[in-house]
């Protein structure tokens, strides 16, 4: 019995308890940031305003918008274009409000307490008009060998112009495409009091037309140091397709934008610190330091850059027939109209041809 | 000895050499940038730098240059004070002069020298007005004023009345408090930045409209809902009841420029609530408390009443109105149906006869502002101030548009000059309105200065002015009741 007691004590011996490990972090800034761009198409631009804060390995705190502050846009000749606060923190310009290629912009922002930031002046550089978006579908090997990822990959073509340094800022607007779904293999609930997963095929609807807008902009760069005064094309957007998105037409809105070289550094760098993968390789994570400054205090940090920039616009369908590989097709066994922001009606300017 | 000592020597010599470092000394020299120009307007400039070094400068002053001539000979300095570290600097200046060519450059101060960073040159900008808001009203009004580059110093005019600025916002939108009205209505409205003068092509206007009491009324009578009467520049008022209390049996005439109203022979029986319109009156009760109709019926003609045939039907609190030489009279008709009191009626002088004529959309009663334009008589509803006209040729109505003021307890005041109508000042409302009959567009008049608890119970229009009797709401005990005359272009 002694014995048994000995060896329960000693297998007890190499237990400890485990403190978890609590980093006390210094408690972060609530920096300014500032965020939107204006451009030459006709607006209202929005400028949102938000404040960081401290981020934890547990809830912190809020990124808080910035209210009730005066916002204007003012041009090199004077002109003062002021903001109208449509939500909390965001800031629109009057309708019909655009920029002029030539003119440069500075944003000028005065808060609540009296605090003035300016941005450093934007110059607007007219952009070469996208001669055409081409696409061609992607087959992409992942870890699992039998689930390859498939996709649309987007190529702008267009002339660089030769006589100035350009840099280029592809965007998308809010992407269109065809719902399909299938109504006719609607099964009833299993709640169901008298057939319960049994067949209900319903009789409308199997073709939607669903907006869809990511949660996290896409977004491509350019500078024309490799190709200045060439016929160029770049790859802008990759879409991947998910099942839904390709299987009937797709429609992407492309914007391309002629930035300030000063709006290309922040960019390029603000991609790099979305590419970081955890890798020894990777880019230090920084504060991105952009073209805002207190005027009160040119040392206090201020995140966030004012673009502005001339755009021309593109837009390209993409066709199911049209795609080399596709992913499987996911089945949605209801009414097209339940799924959210669905609707029958093609949305302004649907026009896919033949 | 002396070798050793040598050997010694040159050993300590090797040693030395060789266990001592090279110490690289730092350039003290910092790079000093005129970074870029943040913000220009008329007469002020934002401008940063930048010292680039790797360590603390201690500068004993940093800042900028600015001068018309890029040799700097009396430069304007924004000294910006002492610094330790490197980094960027913002300067700010105002009292530049518009629409001149600048330069500007940053300097710093280490150790006693002055360094310079590149120059730059720039425009300042000149003030340009795009538009004001309101474009009309009275004095003390803040008027906002759009423009671009407006100078600290503008100033800006109304005519030749200087108005209080009372903020110039972003150099581009003035806040201005419209002064007191000088010698015209309509002004134009000067902006002055640095010496230049910007003029709107637009006017600004003033709200017109002045009320003077005339007298007081020569009796303790106060006449409530009785009759008046116009011909040329003589007025008539009397009958209905001397504070709703009892019949008055008084009648009364005034002369314009005549020093107050007169007491004239009461034409007939007296009638409370009957219809009045320029040249005729009539129906009505003839006793306060108990219902007794009247059916007299009378014409003024030449300064005399002369009595018409009786009325076909009872007619209490109906409006009368006269067009193209014919009466109308419409609602309020004894018994009081819903049909009877919307009832349209025409008189023709020439047969002396009555004509029913259709009814309107809605129950009629004199109490209600109404005035008459070309072959048209317009009815505001106190329903919901919707203004409608009744079409005298083609007997169809036809609503208009909605009144834009306070409409009050009733018996407001509509009269018409030209092509515009004047509108307001009912039971308890101060408000006077104006009405372009070719846009249908209001402008208020300034306010009534007198006691809002009367009530208008004779209207006359004489050679563009509104003369007015008011008297008192029943309640109010002790007081004459007032004759005011409103000019509605005076000021």
């Amino acid at each position: 019995m002694l014995r048994k007691l000995f060896y329960i004590f000693l297998m007890t011996l190499p237990l400890s308890c485990i403190d978890p490990y609590k980093v006390d972090l210094v408690e972060g800034e609530q920096l300014l940031t500032v965020d939107g761009f204006i451009h030459t198409d006709p607006g209202p631009h929005t400028i949102k305003l938000t404040r960081t804060d401290t981020y934890g390995s547990v809830f912190e705190g809020l990124i808080r918008p910035v209210r009730q502050a005066t916002v204007s846009v003012r041009d090199s000749q004077g002109l003062v274009t002021f903001l109208t606060e449509v939500e909390a923190g965001q800031y629109q310009t009057p309708n019909g409000f655009r920029v002029i290629p030539g003119l440069s912009y500075t944003l000028q922002i005065r808060l609540l307490d009296g605090k003035q930031y300016s941005s450093f002046p934007e110059v607007v550089h007219p952009v070469a008009p996208i001669d055409q978006i081409s696409f061609r579908s992607v087959r992409l090997a992942t870890e699992n060998r039998l689930e390859d990822r498939f996709g649309v990959e987007f190529f702008a073509h267009f002339k660089d112009p030769s006589d100035q340094v350009n840099y280029y800022y592809w965007r998308m607007d809010p992407s269109v495409f065809v719902l399909v779904t299938n109504p006719e293999l609607f099964t009833n609930p299993a709640t169901h009091p008298t057939n319960p997963r049994g067949p209900a095929p319903k009789d409308c609807c199997d073709i939607c037309f669903l907006v869809e807008k990511p949660r996290i902009q896409q977004f491509a760069i350019a500078s024309d140091e490799n190709f200045n005064g060439l016929n160029t094309v770049v790859p802008v957007a990759f879409i991947e397709d998910n099942g839904l998105r390709f299987k009937d037409t797709y429609r992407a809105e492309f914007l391309q934008m002629g930035i300030s070289q000063g709006a290309h550094r922040f960019l390029r760098l603000i991609d790099q610190q979305l590419s970081i993968t955890g890798s020894v390789f990777d880019q230090p994570p920084a504060n991105i330091r952009g073209n805002i400054i207190s005027l009160d205090n040119p040392d206090e940090k201020v995140l966030g850059y004012f673009i502005a920039a001339s755009v021309q616009r593109s837009t390209v369908y993409v066709k199911r027939s049209d795609l080399e590989f596709r992913a499987l097709p996911r089945i949605i066994p209801d009414d097209c109209r339940t799924v959210s922001n669905a609707s029958i009606t093609p949305p302004a300017n649907w026009n896919p041809g033949d | 000895m002396n070798r050793s000592f040598t050997e010694f020597f040159l050993l300590l010599t090797c040693l030395t050499v060789f266990f001592s470092s090279c110490e690289e000394v730092i350039e003290g020299n910092a790079s000093l940038v005129t970074e870029d120009i943040l913000f220009v307007s008329g007469e002020k400039i934002r401008v940063s730098g930048r010292i680039i070094t790797t360590r603390n400068i201690n500068a004993s002053d940093h800042g900028f240059y600015i001068d018309e001539n890029e040799a700097y000979p009396q430069p304007i300095i924004i000294s910006l004070g002492e610094r330790e570290a490197p980094g960027r600097f913002i300067g700010e200046t105002m009292g530049l002069k518009l629409g001149k060519r600048y330069f500007v450059k940053s300097f710093v101060v280490i150790g006693g020298e002055k360094i310079f960073g590149n120059s730059l040159p720039f425009d300042t900008l000149v003030p340009e007005i795009f538009g004001f808001s309101p474009d009309r009203g009275t004095a003390g009004t803040i008027v906002t004023i759009n423009g671009k580059n407006f100078t600290s110093d503008t100033e800006v005019f109304f005519g030749t009345s200087k108005a209080q600025v009372i903020s110039i916002d972003f150099e581009s939108r003035i806040l201005v408090q419209v002064p007191p009205i000088g010698t015209q209505p309509d002004v134009n409205i000067r902006v002055i930045s640095q010496g230049k003068e910007m003029v709107f092509d637009g006017l600004y206007k003033y709200t017109t409209g002045k009320f003077n009491q005339l007298a007081l009324f020569p009796s303790t009578i106060r006449i409530q809902d009785g009759v008046f009467l116009q011909e040329g520049n003589t007025f008539y008022v009397g009958m209905g009841s001397d504070r709703s209390q009892t019949i008055n049996q008084t009648m009364w005439r005034y002369r314009v420029g005549g020093p107050n109203w007169e007491q004239i022979p009461l034409p007939g029986q007296s009638l409370w609530r009957g219809f009045t319109s320029k040249n005729y009156f009539g129906g009505g009760r003839t006793s306060v408390t108990v219902p007794e109709f009247s059916r007299d019926f009378y014409r003024l003609q030449n300064g005399t009443f002369i009595k018409l045939p009786d009325l076909p039907f009872i007619s209490v609190n109906g409006l009368a109105f006269e067009i193209g030489n014919q009466l109308y009279l419409i609602g309020s008709i004894d018994p009081n149906t819903p049909t009877s009191n919307s009832l349209v009626y025409r008189f023709n002088p020439n047969n002396q006869s009555w004509t029913l004529l259709g009814q309107a959309p809605f129950q009629v009663n004199r109490t209600m502002i109404n005035f008459t334009y070309q072959h048209r008589q317009f009815i505001i509803n106190p329903d919901n101030r919707e203004m409608v006209a009744y079409n005298t040729i083609s007997n169809t109505w036809e609503g208009i548009g909605v009144y834009p003021g306070e409409l009050g307890n009733g018996t407001g005041i509509g009269a018409v000059f030209g092509q515009k109508a004047y509108v307001g000042l009912g039971n308890r409302s101060i408000q006077m309105w104006e009405l372009d009959l070719t846009n249908f567009e209001w402008v208020k008049k300034n306010d009534f200065t007198g006691s809002p608890t009367f009530r208008n119970e004779a209207v006359f229009i004489h050679e563009g002015l509104i003369y007015v009797l008011r008297s008192a709401e029943l309640q109010i005990l002790g007081v004459t009741s007032e004759f005011w005359v409103f000019d509605p272009l005076g000021f």
